[in-house]
């Protein structure tokens, strides 16, 4: 007698999904490297889950969507927030595509993902873990405020591999329950 | 008659930052320069002090695109220096390295900036739409040419695998298998995208001025990871020579260096080495050349980019051929062992924008007294300026628009790494 979870349930699917978490900035750029940072905190993610350091890879970034059935891309992004606030959201969700995407290679990840859509190679589920930089000077570190936040944004994006909703009811601060970012 | 002022400020589609100048009155060119703007890069100053372990890690950080190339050059300066030998297996796997290098390298600059110029858009982006195959098949050679990087070199970019006298660890046969498979399988991805740029080929304006070529060159291969230094004015010089061959000299347009040889100026890159080289292509790169009319010695800058299509072939079939001559006799070669000493040693690759050389000076312990760094696109710089005095004066009658675009698709040509080129500035400059 076996006692699993049915494989075909909902969950179950979830959890087959092959998945990656890609980390996007520079860390010689402040918080700029955030996206990348935040990988260190990610720790015992389940077997199908890859992490990918993409840092200033710009259009690699097509490499690694077409292996992958769900893909979370960390990134510090320009929303108008508080220094270390957390959004998270769907690509096709933002208006302004110029909101995302600091680069030294001046690659706007947003415009990345479309020729991704375009070239039929986006995975099934796209979302971006964001964070709000405070600075982006060239130094090493991050501010104070996104050193800070960089555990919570971890917890959110295990929240989105294992699909579990237990996070959104934590409180996190300006955190729009992945509603689209409102720019203008 | 009409009055042309061209102000390209941030030339796009090239990496880092110049820019083009050109004044004309009543059908003559005052005045046509090449400027290049980037800081300088102070490379050879940072690595003062710093151990022999330590110097092919910075400097691979001159280029993000070249960190491979940047690295093996480092390595065989310092290895030179202390008389480190290397295995055999390790320089057939170093060849590996250059050739997944000139693959990335090629692909990107064919793919991602050139086409853009001969189907007459203004970047990579519309083309997703009209032309989804190509671009697919640019996508999918690219990852490909980065993966083989990574099991050679440890990393795409940066690579941590290739150290002085060797490898950290030699790399997996069985990936090296894996790779040799999907290199043969991507034969004729490589296919269709030539024939696509063949197809529009038209584009590439017919210009031709006369110059020197300089390459590394080798009797019995396409010499892009040993050789000597060739020259299609001078024959052949000596590797410890290099510095009496690039002649570096300062002019106020540039923060970059600018080079002379035999004549006014001299190429380096893809075309050099196919003028040098040519009898060492393999069979399928010389068919794709002979598809072009590339025939050496060709003096029209713009067949660069066809080069440069000719040898992402070459890579992968020379490569093919490597992986079966390591694999008769392939070893887990154990971690070199150095003992440093003093000594002086200049190291050279054929990297994709051309010949590049480090050299340096080091103590009894292994730390570096002295660097120099000559990049190719240094080497270009001049040959740029050059040729558009020459080419200027052809364009006038054409619209301004037409005008900027003939120029610009020119440095194009050259694929320059702008931010590679631009370092040590001199004293003579500033004063």
């Amino acid at each position: 007698m076996h006692f699993l979870l049915d494989p075909l349930s909902q969950r179950g699917m979830e959890a087959l999904k092959k998945t990656a978490v890609i980390g996007i900035g520079n860390t010689l750029m402040s918080d700029d490297g955030a996206g990348v940072r935040v990988l260190e905190h990610l720790h015992e993610l389940p077997d199908h889950v890859t992490i990918v350091e993409l840092a200033t890879g710009g259009m690699t970034l097509l490499h690694h969507l077409e292996d992958y059935d769900r893909v979370v891309i960390a990134d510090a992004v320009d929303f108008g927030g508080e220094p270390g606030e957390i959004r998270v959201f769907n690509p096709d969700e933002v208006r302004t595509i110029k909101t995302v995407g600091y680069s030294l290679h001046d690659l706007d990840i947003l415009k990345v993902l479309d020729l991704a859509k375009q070239l039929d190679m986006l995975p099934d589920s796209v979302r971006i873990a964001a964070i709000q930089p405070g600075s982006l000077e060239m130094k090493e570190g991050l501010t104070p405020n996104v050193e800070a936040a960089l555990p919570e944004l971890a917890r959110w994006i295990s929240s989105e591999i294992t699909g579990q909703a237990g996070i959104s009811g934590s409180g996190i601060s300006g955190l729009n329950n992945g509603k689209p970012v409102d720019k203008e | 008659m009409k009055e042309i002022n061209i102000n390209v400020e941030h030339l796009t589609r090239v990496e880092g930052h110049g820019n083009i100048v050109l004044n004309a009155k009543n059908g003559k060119v005052e005045k046509v320069m090449w400027e290049v703007s980037e800081a300088p890069r102070l490379f050879e100053a940072f690595v003062r002090g710093k151990p022999y372990h330590q110097l092919a890690q910075i400097t691979s950080r001159i280029c993000g695109i070249c960190s491979i190339g940047h690295t093996l050059a480092s390595l065989k300066a310092t290895e030179a220096a202390m008389d480190i030998e290397i295995s055999p297996q390790s320089e057939l796997l170093r060849r590996l390295a250059i050739h997944g290098e000139n693959m990335q390298s090629h692909i990107l600059h064919l793919g991602y900036l050139i086409s853009p110029d001969l189907f007459g858009t203004g970047s990579v982006v519309p083309l997703v739409r009209t032309h989804t195959d190509a671009v697919l098949a640019v996508v999918k050679l690219h990852r490909l040419s980065n993966e083989f990087s990574e099991v050679v070199c440890g990393r795409t970019t940066h690579p941590t695998n290739l150290i002085p006298g060797g490898f950290y660890k030699t790399p997996s046969p069985l990936k090296l298998k894996e790779y040799r498979q999907k290199l043969l399988d991507s034969v004729e991805t490589a296919n269709l995208v030539a024939g696509i740029i063949l197809d529009n080929a038209g584009a590439l304006p017919d210009f031709t001025r006369e110059t020197e070529f300089i390459a590394l060159t080798a009797k019995d291969e396409y010499a892009l990871y040993d050789g000597l230094i060739g020259s299609t004015d001078a024959g052949t010089y000596p590797v410890d020579e290099y510095v009496d061959v690039v002649n570096e000299f300062v002019v106020p347009q540039s923060t970059a260096k600018y080079c002379k040889n035999k004549r006014e100026a001299f190429m380096v890159g893809a075309l050099a080495r196919f003028n040098l080289n040519y009898d060492h292509l393999s069979p399928l790169a010389k068919q794709w050349a002979k598809k072009f009319g590339l025939k050496p010695v060709c003096h029209n800058p713009f067949m660069n980019n066809v080069a440069q299509l000719v040898e992402f072939v070459h890579s992968i079939e020379d490569s093919v051929s490597l992986i079966d001559r390591l694999m008769e006799d392939y070893k887990d070669e154990p971690r070199p062992e150095i003992t440093p000493k003093a000594g002086r040693g200049v190291g050279v690759v054929d990297v994709p924008r051309g010949i590049l050389f480090h050299e340096y000076v080091y103590d009894k312990d292994g730390y570096c007294a002295s660097a120099n760094c000559v990049i190719p696109t240094n080497q270009n710089h001049n040959n740029i300026q050059h040729d558009f005095e020459a080419f200027a004066p052809s364009l006038l009658d054409k619209p301004e628009k037409e005008i900027e675009l003939n120029l610009e698709m020119l440095v194009r040509a050259y694929d320059p790494c702008i931010s590679c080129s631009t370092h040590f500035l001199n004293v003579e400059w500033k004063r």
